[in-house]
């Protein structure tokens, strides 16, 4: 009866080693989210690395290889990033886990704003897709890669669509309101110089450049009428029309800047404040 | 008895808890997972888990590994340190007196490494021909021909790339140099000669217009007694008359560095392409 | 098994040049931008009386006349800021000399492509140290 005993409890604890395989690959998920959460990216990286290498049935393939893809992103490595969402994505049978896989590199692209990849790989997806549901994501996704290429119109027209995404598609509306055109700047320098730098709130430098060209343009036109005509030539060509050319140069200049900064002010609001899916 | 079993579960127990540190995370565990990033090119995080590995025990194809990391990752010191202490070693002294020579020859530590070498006197005959190449590739790559001999050169390299190495020794003198001191003697004879003795043709005729053209003017100045813009011009000719000779002689400066500099990158992709016509380090993965 | 094992393996663990990972590297930020909008340099050089004036004279040119006159200059750094660089790393006679040359090639509307290397896509790289008449300066500092 005793020695039953002692073999009973030597094949529990044979039968408990034999668990733990499977029992330790769990607890290094949790080892490495831990980290992961703790945002110490390059060392949560190496042990889903562990865990990839141990995990021979591929039980964790997927989780393991998106979790080092969101690693990289969070450590602003984005080639990286991509490169194991692919992996990610070859690693799963299951049809919505690739579409979530696909999702992420384009919203990497977005990020590195790599543009026209991020389009074509929507494209390419919208083009076989028929769930109005995904369809919609996608749309989502292409208007936030509009917004980060700073074509605000593009983003507006997709978004303004669907009625769910309103809070964001009022946001490309405002950036669409406030910016200046440079178009019309530059037709206001074209026609009086400094007037396209007022436009754009640039009073000190408009009315400065006002003043040179008036300076210069009186000169050339003294020397004309004085009958000096070569330092008229002079005066007309290397100042006065280099000042007038850098006057509409400055106008388009500011005007751009000027955009750049409402539409980098909305994006950080956006990032701050809007509470919908970021990319 | 049966406390005596309670005791050995309880100890088991112990036992296990206190080796909790997963089994994946026991020494062949961390081995294995540790030659696997070595293999994938993964040389931080390999040099780390071996290092990790090394605290459980002493293995010299780890240490050795660990500085072919190292020196992969371009941080030679370290990995002579590391192949320093394989010098003693049964199975890879040979492998790591090598790979402290490439080391010493990577990161450009040519002395000691001419020290080690001509001190050393049990360098396997079958390495004594990459140790060669290594001195003549870094006597090349530092352009002292003096110390180069064409026909030792072309012997201690493969038969294949003789034309190529004829050429760069021939490249090493520098037949086409320019002479500063002659371009400024041409500048200051004729405004704008020296930079075109350099090969700067746009340079030099406008430099030519621009002293010619302020010249002219100071002249017609003087002429039609307009003193003050005369001299004006005049201050303006000769400033830009000495700014080109300075110009023509440091373009002649340019010139040669430019000559020394294509044949300074032309040498290193060359030889950088051939991995300097020596072996891989051993356990590299392709 | 073994066989099965190592296939699973390779497939998995298809080589990666890890070459990002061979520093540590921390989490970062990601800040939403869509570009930088230019700023001018205005700072004022302190380390020294001269560079004071000399960084004080080249912002009065940039703020009257720089800043209004267009985009002019071909070169990185532009010649102001060239001029300024020249004198304070020779002196004021050097300087004025290398200055003359950098503008009399300025002038050449006809530029040698092999000259100079390329600035951030536009703009043709001509720093001092290319006209201190020492080849071992050039050469050393153009070293890849």
């Amino acid at each position: 009866m005793r020695l039953n005993f002692k073999y009973l409890l030597l094949f529990f604890i044979i039968s408990v080693i034999n668990i733990k395989p499977q029992d330790d690959l769990q607890r290094q998920v949790e080892f490495a989210d831990n980290l992961y959460h703790q945002k110490l990216f390059y060392d949560a990286i190496t042990e889903y690395k562990r865990l990839l290498f141990f995990d021979v049935n591929r039980t964790y393939s997927f989780y393991a290889n998106n979790k080092i893809a969101q690693s990289y992103k969070g450590g602003g490595k984005f080639d990286d990033a991509v490169k194991y969402f692919k992996k990610a994505e070859l690693s799963t049978l299951d049809q919505s886990e690739k579409f979530e896989s696909k999702l992420e590199i384009i919203k990497v692209n977005i990020l590195r704003e790599t543009t026209q990849q991020s389009i074509d790989l929507i494209d390419e997806l919208l083009s076989e897709e028929k769930d109005k549901e995904k369809v919609k994501q996608l749309d989502y996704w292409k208007a936030w890669t509009y917004m980060f290429a700073n074509k605000w119109e593009i983003a507006y027209q997709i978004l303004n669509i669907y009625p769910e995404f309103s809070e964001l598609s009022k946001y490309c509306k405002e950036v669409i309101d406030e910016k200046y055109s440079v178009n019309f700047a530059k037709l206001l320098a074209y026609i009086l110089p400094g007037a396209g730098q007022f436009y754009t709130g640039e009073y000190l430098s408009g009315a400065m450049s006002l003043s040179w060209n008036i300076l210069f343009g009186y000169l050339t036109i003294n020397s004309f009428v004085e009958e000096r005509v070569f330092d008229g030539f002079a005066i007309g060509t290397l100042l006065w029309m280099r000042f007038y050319r850098g006057n509409y140069q400055n106008a388009e200049r500011f005007a751009e800047n000027k955009n750049i900064e409402i539409a980098n002010n909305k994006l950080k609001y956006i990032q701050q404040n809007y509470q919908g899916l970021k990319p | 008895m049966l406390k005596k079993f309670f005791l050995i579960i309880l100890l088991l127990l112990l036992a296990d808890s206190l080796s909790a540190q997963n089994v994946l995370f026991n020494s062949k565990n961390r081995l294995s997972f540790a030659d696997n990033l070595f293999c994938e090119q993964d040389y931080l995080r390999a040099f780390n888990e071996y290092r990790e590995y090394l605290k459980f025990g002493y293995n010299d194809t780890v240490i050795f590994k660990i500085s072919i990391s190292l020196a992969q990752m371009g941080r030679f010191s370290e990995a002579i340190d590391y192949n320093k202490t394989l010098f003693g070693s049964l199975r890879l002294s040979e492998e790591a007196k090598f790979e402290f020579y490439r080391n010493l020859f990577l990161s450009n530590r040519i002395n000691e490494f001419k020290y080690f070498y001509e001190t050393d006197s049990f360098i396997p005959s079958e390495k004594e021909v990459y140790l060669k190449r290594m001195l003549l590739t870094s006597d090349l790559l530092s352009m002292k021909k003096y110390n180069l001999n064409l026909d030792e050169l072309l012997k201690a390299f493969p038969r294949s790339i003789a034309d190529t190495l004829t050429n760069f020794y021939k490249r090493l003198s520098f037949p086409n140099q320019k002479d500063p001191m002659l371009a400024g003697i041409y500048s200051a004879l004729i405004p704008g000669l020296g930079k075109v003795y350099t090969e700067e043709y746009g340079d030099g005729i406008t430099a030519f217009l621009l002293t010619g053209i302020l010249t002219y003017l100071a002249v017609d100045n003087f002429n039609a007694d307009h003193k003050y813009r005369g001299w004006l011009f005049t201050g303006l000719a000769a400033y830009f008359y000495a700014g080109n000779i300075y110009g023509s002689v440091s373009s002649a400066h340019k010139f040669n560095a430019d000559l020394r500099l294509s044949l300074d990158s032309d040498m290193k992709i060359f030889f950088n392409k051939n991995n300097y016509f020596i072996p891989k380090p051993r356990f590299i993965c392709d | 098994m073994k066989i099965i094992l190592s296939i699973i393996f390779l497939l998995f663990f298809l080589p990666l040049k890890a070459q990002t990972d061979w520093e540590r590297w921390q989490a970062k930020e990601v800040l939403y931008l869509v570009g930088k909008a230019e700023v001018r340099d205005y700072s004022i050089d302190r380390s020294s009386f001269g560079s004071t004036v000399l960084s004080s004279i080249r912002n009065g040119y940039y703020f009257l006349i720089s800043d209004l006159d267009g985009e002019n200059c071909p070169f990185h750094p532009s010649c102001s800021a060239f001029a300024v660089e020249a004198i304070k790393e020779t002196n004021i006679l050097q300087g004025s000399l290398i200055f003359a040359d950098r503008f009399t090639r300025d002038l050449n509307f006809v530029k040698n492509p092999n000259q100079y290397k390329i600035h951030e896509g536009s703009k043709l790289f001509d720093p001092y140290y290319n006209y201190l008449l020492s080849e071992t300066a050039i050469f050393t500092n153009n070293k890849k």
